[in-house]
Formats: structure tokens, C-alpha cells, sequence
């Protein structure tokens, strides 16, 4: 029907332009912090996908938490997540972020939560300890998989051809 | 006026409007690759072939926006007021051989105006918004606004000068097409009011190196806080589209407009779309260079402080304008050409 | 926040996720126009509780916990456990085993300072600076990457001496590396530091003079603006710097104001290039032996108390570990990093600056939250 069609059309482009331009609003907590900050620099460069770092949360539609989420910290995150306009999306880095990690509850640590999603609802979780740039750079190609509605299936396609490219740069092969 | 002259200049002025839109489109992304290409990035790469559909996305990406909670606290009255002096400066501005208002007088004036007083406006809405650091924002920019007008209006002076006129019209005709016949490169005097025009507009539309710090520091003191959706897209575009026509004015007061040859504008269909559509490509060109040129710089230099900027703008640039006004004059009057 | 009646003073908290913080804890400003008048400093967001779970592990399994307490230095806690240990056991370490850990330390304080140098790049505008020199702290990651098989969290250090050995080819590859910094520095040198613009906007901004140092008892790059010696790894001899002391620790005269910003980012850049320059020598005299002190597989810890301090990159680490019998781990361990006494100057530190030289003046001290949250 050509009602279904402009509507499908209209989300999907929508979708596409979403994918392809995420702002995120980063809450660093802890030690995976580093490697998103590798992740913007240039060998990683995040850029090439659209994701640039924001600086007030009602103009991102990403929250990128790393790090450990403690009790004192989790409503201010919670006001934070509060803040961003709809449609937004929620990123957890590392171990401590996805499931608690080393220092969560089952190590009986006592002011840290089990996890980001007891907080706010998460999209995607990258685990690690820290999770290496490229691990951040798959979660969040996965992400824009996920907004503009593709099944995962289709990620091997990808990989086929080649979608997480390293730059070339005049390093050594550490394998 | 006869309505085939009304129903022309409506299609001159859809033109324009077609033409600077994309313009502004290809700032922005040649803007994201000269800077990723200075830091030994690759810069957007996904958004289509090369990442030219980037600013596509980013634009999309903001008309679905939907705040949470509460609406904003000025009524949309004050928003679209802002699209009146938009529409007033597109129409003005001047890209092609054939446009409105060409032989109107202060013509000139009146497209500064415009300019100024649209990047203002959002100024007085942040002022509204009630926020800290909107406050502190609108008042940092009303007073660089100052501080770059001034220089500004000194370079025009001088061109009006030699022009004898400040109309658009009598602009053109002391301009050619070959670069040694450009207004700017006629006499030092006249390049230096050429750059002091260019970074009067940095200062004016607070672009890098004038952008006043990282993203944090220019949220604080330049930004526009609580607001998303369409009104998020007006306030993020505005400046940037400001800047855009301040740099369509720069090149043509300064840098040959929308000349062409003579061979092209003397025959008989010199106002013949093709012709209008080369003299725009031209000016586009010539806007799109003096910006990448601003790009690079504001990526080579680290930002520069507030009273930095005005030290610059007071102590700098207008007693450079002043100079260039009065010793060009003073030879031009003792008889050089 | 609601709308301000008159615009001085102004009272804005800076929450504990904000882009103008050099991480998490919550800024408390009265401000008066755009000018700071009054700040408080309020820390513990990123409180874990590490040093009451490591009193929960054994004594070789609290190395992992204290790698993620400074993401970017965490070869110098486990360095100052270890060594808080050993005093405890009283093991003696082979000159190889001090060499490697000098190596590593060595590394993660370049890797510090760079990404230090790196965000008082970014809050100045510089970005361009900020990206080359994240370029540049790739290649030591790779090196650590090499030698300990991850890029942040090391674990490489046990009480006793080293993990492993050095793998083949990893003292070549230190020296390329440490080659290339010294030919880089100069091009940022040109680039950024000497850059007259980059000069102007850090000239001048958050002075931290002597009294301020002596009164906070701060260490570190703010304390060897005034003292060159004030350095922990040539004062000290349990660190294993033996012979690694530059012959003349010339003062860095400031082209600016002693003690801004400007003056603090020059040295850290030559300290970096003084850790390279260690790295070239150390890489080829590294004492031959072994890396492991014997009787450190069977680690057998008297009830006792011990300190030890080091030296990080951003100052004077100490810690005090107590053990008990029967316990197969730490019984107490308590740090005392150095951003302590930063934290105590914020308020001092921030008094008559401009609201816009906020993000660089904190990032200008390298503050870290989750070393003192802990």
C-alpha cells in the first residue's frame, strides 16, 4: 500500500540518518575510559562512523557509560539519561558496566551496582576488561545495525567485506 | 512592479535559495575532512562514498528529536521570528549576476544587517531561556558581535569609497573577473581591509579560532542550551549559515563577485540561466576556498580566549581598518589610480 | 536550575558527569559574572571499595584489582604493593627484575603524561595536538601490549620481581619507540608548545606557587616546577633507578610566569622526554639474571606492617599494607595517591579564574577521581 510504503521509507531513512550520526554523551567511571578516548584518536578514529562526542546531553542520542557504577553515582546517571531527547540509546562499557566486572557485587563489592541495567535500559553491552577499541568499534557498528533494524545475520556480510578497517600505519605486526 | 518581473525575481530568489543551501552543505563537510586530514584521520567515510552525505545524516538526525518533559519556555512566536531575518538575508545575499535589490542603495548595508541581526537573535532567545550559562552566552556574544562589527563596517567603508556608492551595482563595476583586477588585490590597502572583513566574521559568528574553546568551554560561553528538535536545527544552522553569507559578502566586496568574462556577460543572453548558474558556481567557488582556508587555520591554532578576541578585534584589526581606510584614500585622492 | 535575579554571585554545581570536569566528582562554583570567586570540591562517585576487597584476596591475586584503579599508571600501584610486600617478606629482588619494572614504569609514565599533555591540549583548542599525541601514546601501548599481553591492565608485577621475562625483540622495539618520541617532541615543540597562539592562551592561567605546594603538600610535576629533586626515583633507592639519573637536572626556566600552566606543560613534556631517553639507556644495559626473587612462588608473609612509596606520574604514591597470621592475603592496605593533596588545592587553585580557563586549569593538574575514590 502506498501508505505503508512513504511511512516505511520515511523510518527507514530516518533510521539510516540516526545510525549514522550518533552524538554521545560519555560517563566515564572508571578505567575504560582510556580506551574510548584511543578509540577517538586516530588510529581508531571514530569519526568515520558518524560518532563525535557531545558535550550536553540534551543534544546526544548515545550515552556511552565505562566504568563501575556505584550507588552514589547511579541517580545522577539516571538524570543524565533523563535529560536526552527521545530517540536515545544506551551503550555499557567493560565488565564492570555490563555485569558488575571485578569490583560488583559478586567480588562483594559493597557500593557497586550489577551491572548498567539495573539503571537505565541498555542497547548494547561491550564486554572486556578493559575491551580493546576495536571491541568498542564492533559494539557500536552493531549499534548502528540494531537502529536501522537489520538482523545480526547480517554482520557477516560485513565482515566479508571488509567493514572494521584499521588504518595503515607504519607499526609492527605484534602477531 | 509587472508580474513577470515579480514572477523572475521569485525564481532568482528560489535560485539563491537552492544554490546556498547546498553551499553551506559543502562547508560543512569539507570543513569534517580538512580537519580529519590535518590530524592524520580519515574524518566521515561511511555516510555514502567519503562521507558526503554526513552533514545529510546529522541534519535528519535532528528533526526526530523529541524532548522529554517539558516544552521550552518561550512561546514559538520568538522562533519563527528568526526565520524572517534568515529568508531576509538569503534573499539579499548576494551569489549570482541576477538578483534582487542589485541597484538599491546601502544595498550593501542592508546585507550586513541581515546577517548580524540574524545570528542575534538566538542570542536574545538563549537570553530567555533563563539558564546560567545561556546568560552568560548571549552576553559574551552581543559583545564580540560589537567588537566585530566595527572592523567590519570600517572595510566596507573602503570599498564604498572607491566604489563611489554602496549599492551592489556599483560594487560590480569596479571588480573583473581576473584575480589582479579583484578589489582586494588593487592596492595593499585594499587586502588588508579584505582580511580584516574575513576575520571580523570569525569574530562575529564565533567561528574557530574565535570559537572560544573546546566543545565544553563554547557550550558554556557561546551555546544555546535547552532546546531540540526543529528549534535545535535553527539555533545549530543558524550561525553556521550566517557565516556562509558573510563569506558570499567577503568575496563579493573584495574578491571579483560573480564577474565573468566580458565575452560571456556582452552578448545577448547574458542573463540566460546558464550564465547566472557559472557566475554562482564561481562565487560558490570562491566562498568554498576562503572557508577551507579558514578551516585549516582554526585547526592549526589552539582557540583564543574571550578578552584574547577582543584585544585582537580593538587593538588589532580596527586600527588596521582605520589605517588601510585612511591611507588608501589619502593616495587615491593624491592622485594614483 | 532556575533563572539567576541578578547575574553576581551565581551559585553552579558542575555535577558529577560534566564536560567541563577532568573526571567525576561534583564542582561547587560561586561565581561572580564569569569569574570563579568560591569552589568546593566534592569526591567519591567512584568509590569501589578496592581496598576492602583486597583484603579479601590472596597476595598475588590483588594485582589484577590494583591495575584498574589508574587506568593510565597501573604498573606504579602494583608497583608500591609489591614492594610493601617484599619489605614485609623480605625478599630481595634480582637487579632484572628491578630493571623491568623501571622499564614499565618508565613506559606508563610517558603514556600518562601524553594523554595528560593530550587533554590540556584539547581544553585549550588545540585539537589537532590532542589527536598527534594520542597518535603517539598508541605506540607505547603497543609496547606494553607486547611485553604484557594488554594495553591498561597490566598484572604483570608480583611480589618478588616480574611475571615474565622480556620477550624477544622487545628491548629493539622500546628503543625504536623511544627514538621516534625524542625526533617527535621537537615537531611539537614547533607545533604547540612554541606555538606563539598556544603560548598566549596558557600564559599566566593557574599559577601554583611555592607556598601553594608547601601548604597542600603537593608532589609531582607542580612540586618540581620550584624543585627539580623533589623526584622519588632518585631520592629513593628501593625504586631500582640505579645509575639512571640524569647527569644535570637543569630547572626549566618558564617563558611565561613560573608555575601556570604553560610552565607545567613544558616540563611534562621534557620529563617525557627524559623517561625516553632512561627507556634508551635502560633497554641496553638491562642486568642478565633472573626476573623472580626466589622464594616468591611460596610467598610466605611474617604479621608485620610495611610502606612503601613510588613514584607516578602524577606524584608521590604511598601505601601501607598490614598482614596477619593465617590470613593468605593483605590484612589492611590503605594508598595515599597523589591527586590527594591536588584535590585539597582545587579550591585555592581555581579562586579569580575566568570561567572559561576551567577545563584547562583542571585538566592542567591531572586530577584523578578514581585514584582518590578509590
Amino acid at each position: 500500500m502506498k501508505q505503508g510504503w512513504i511511512q516505511s521509507s520515511v523510518s527507514r531513512l530516518f533510521g539510516w540518518a540516526q545510525a549514522h550520526s550518533l552524538r554521545y554523551f560519555p560517563i566515564h567511571m572508571g578505567c575504560c575510559s582510556d580506551e574510548l578516548l584511543q578509540a577517538v584518536g586516530c588510529r581508531y578514529d571514530l569519526e568515520r562512523f558518524g560518532v563525535l562526542p557531545e558535550v550536553d546531553p540534551v543534544f546526544s542520542d548515545l550515552l556511552i557509560v565505562s566504568g563501575a557504577i556505584t550507588t552514589r553515582s547511579a541517580p545522577e546517571l539516571k538524570k543524565i539519561y533523563e535529560q536526552m531527547p527521545h530517540p536515545k540509546f544506551v551503550m555499557a562499557i567493560g565488565s564492570c558496566a555490563c555485569s558488575g566486572g571485578a569490583f560488583g557485587p559478586e567480588a562483594t563489592g559493597a557500593s557497586t551496582l550489577a551491572g548498567l541495567s539495573g539503571v537505565v535500559p541498555v542497547d548494547i553491552y561491550v564486554p572486556g576488561c578493559p575491551p580493546r577499541p576495536e571491541a568498542i568499534l564492533e559494539g557500536l557498528l552493531r549499534l548502528q545495525d540494531k537502529i536501522e533494524g537489520k538482523k545480526t545475520a547480517s554482520r557477516k556480510q560485513g565482515r566479508k567485506q571488509g567493514r572494521i578497517d584499521r588504518l595503515e600505519t607504519d607499526e609492527w605486526d605484534l602477531r | 512592479m509587472s508580474l513577470s518581473a515579480l514572477w523572475q525575481q521569485s525564481l532568482q530568489l528560489a535560485a539563491t535559495l537552492l544554490v546556498m543551501l547546498p553551499g553551506v552543505y559543502l562547508q560543512a563537510w569539507l570543513d569534517s575532512k580538512l580537519g580529519a586530514d590535518l590530524q592524520a584521520r580519515v574524518g566521515p567515510s561511511r555516510a555514502g562514498s567519503a562521507g558526503w552525505l554526513q552533514p545529510m545524516a546529522d541534519f535528519l538526525r535532528l528533526w526526530q528529536k523529541v524532548r522529554p518533559g517539558s516544552k521550552g519556555e518561550h512561546g514559538s512566536a520568538l522562533w519563527w521570528a528568526q526565520g524572517a531575518p534568515l529568508f531576509a538575508l538569503l534573499a539579499i545575499t548576494p551569489v549570482g549576476a541576477g538578483l534582487p535589490l542589485l541597484t538599491a542603495p546601502m544595498s550593501v548595508l542592508m546585507s550586513l544587517m541581515m546577517a548580524i541581526s540574524f545570528a542575534w537573535i538566538g542570542i536574545i532567545l538563549s537570553w530567555r531561556s533563563g539558564l546560567v550559562e545561556a546568560r552568560l552566552a548571549s552576553i559574551r556574544q552581543m559583545a564580540l558581535g560589537a567588537a566585530g562589527i566595527f572592523p567590519a563596517l570600517l572595510a566596507i567603508l573602503q570599498v564604498g569609497f572607491s566604489a563611489q556608492g554602496l549599492s551592489w551595482q556599483k560594487v560590480d563595476q569596479i571588480q573583473g573577473w581576473v584575480p589582479w583586477s579583484w578589489f582586494a588585490f588593487s592596492s595593499p590597502f585594499a587586502f588588508v581591509s579584505a582580511m580584516v572583513f574575513v576575520a571580523a566574521g570569525l569574530l562575529l559568528f564565533s567561528s574557530p579560532p574565535f570559537h572560544l574553546g573546546s566543545e565544553a568551554v563554547r557550550w558554556i560561553v557561546a551555546g544555546f542550551p535547552g532546546e531540540a528538535g526543529i528549534r535545535l536545527i535553527w539555533v545549530r544552522f543558524s550561525q553556521r549559515i550566517a557565516h556562509f553569507c558573510w563569506t558570499l559578502l567577503t568575496v563579493r566586496l573584495f574578491f571579483g563577485g560573480a564577474a565573468l568574462p566580458s565575452l560571456l556577460t556582452s552578448s545577448a543572453d547574458a542573463g540566460s540561466a546558464p550564465v547566472i548558474a557559472l557566475s554562482i558556481a564561481l562565487t560558490l567557488l570562491k566562498a568554498l576556498t576562503i572557508l577551507a582556508g579558514t578551516s585549516i587555520l582554526s585547526r592549526t591554532l589552539p582557540s583564543v580566549r574571550a578578552d584574547q578576541a577582543h584585544e585582537f578585534s580593538w587593538r588589532v584589526l580596527s586600527p588596521l581598518a582605520l589605517l588601510a581606510l585612511v591611507l588608501g584614500r589619502l593616495i587615491s585622492v593624491g592622485g594614483a589610480p | 536550575m532556575s533563572a539567576p535575579e541578578r547575574l553576581s554571585p551565581i551559585q553552579w554545581d558542575l555535577g558529577p558527569f560534566h564536560a567541563l570536569l577532568s573526571g567525576v566528582y561534583r564542582l561547587r562554583l560561586s561565581l561572580d559574572g564569569e569569574v570563579i570567586e568560591r569552589a568546593e570540591v566534592e569526591t567519591g562517585f567512584t568509590t569501589r571499595g578496592v581496598e576492602q576487597i583486597l583484603t579479601r584476596q590472596s597476595w598475588r591475586g590483588a594485582i589484577p584489582f590494583l591495575d584498574r584503579i589508574d587506568p593510565d599508571g597501573a604498573v606504579f600501584f602494583e608497583w608500591a604493593y609489591c614492594l610493601a610486600v617484599e619489605q614485609l617478606s623480605a625478599l630481595e629482588l634480582p637487579r632484572r627484575a628491578h630493571g623491568i619494572r623501571v622499564i614499565l614504569g618508565e613506559l606508563s609514565r610517558i603514556s600518562s603524561h601524553l594523554l595528560s599533555l593530550a587533554k590540556v591540549a584539547k581544553a585549550a583548542g588545540a585539537e589537532s595536538a590532542f589527536h598527534l599525541l594520542i597518535r603517539e601514546r598508541e605506540r607505547v601501548l603497543d609496547l606494553l601490549e607486547l611485553l604484557c599481553g594488554a594495553r591498561h591492565a597490566l598484572g604483570f608485577l608480583l611480589p618478588g620481581g616480574v611475571r615474565e621475562d622480556v620477550t624477544e625483540g622487545f628491548l629493539e622495539r622500546v628503543q625504536e619507540v623511544c627514538q621516534q618520541i625524542l625526533q617527535r617532541i621537537k615537531e611539537y615543540n614547533d607545533l604547540v608548545t612554541y606555538n606563539e597562539a598556544f603560548v598566549r592562551r596558557l600564559s599566566g592561567r593557574g599559577v601554583i606557587t611555592k607556598e601553594m605546594v608547601a601548604r597542600h603538600r603537593m608532589t609531582g610535576i607542580p612540586a618540581r616546577v620550584f624543585d627539580r629533586e623533589q623526584d622519588l626515583r632518585w631520592s629513593s633507592s628501593r625504586l631500582g633507578y640505579f645509575g639512571l639519573k640524569p647527569e644535570a637536572l637543569e630547572s626549566i626556566e618558564a617563558i611565561t610566569f613560573p608555575g601556570d600552566v604553560h610552565h607545567r606543560f613544558v616540563i611534562r613534556l621534557h620529563e617525557v622526554s627524559q623517561s625516553a631517553q632512561i627507556l634508551q639507556v635502560l633497554s641496553q644495559k638491562l642486568a642478565a639474571g633472573p626476573f623472580l626473587a626466589k622464594g616468591s612462588a611460596q610467598l610466605i608473609v611474617p604479621e608485620g606492617e610495611a610502606e612503601a612509596e613510588v613514584e607516578t606520574a602524577r606524584g608521590r604514591l604511598a601505601v601501607r599494607v598490614g598482614s596477619q597470621a593465617g590470613r593468605p592475603g593483605p590484612a589492611e592496605i590503605q594508598f595515599s595517591p597523589p591527586s590527594r593533596a591536588l584535590f585539597d588545592a582545587v579550591p585555592q587553585y581555581l579562586v579569580g579564574a575566568p570561567l572559561q580557563d576551567l577545563s584547562l586549569l583542571l585538566q592542567s593538574i591531572d586530577l584523578l577521581a578514581t585514584e582518590v575514590d578509590r
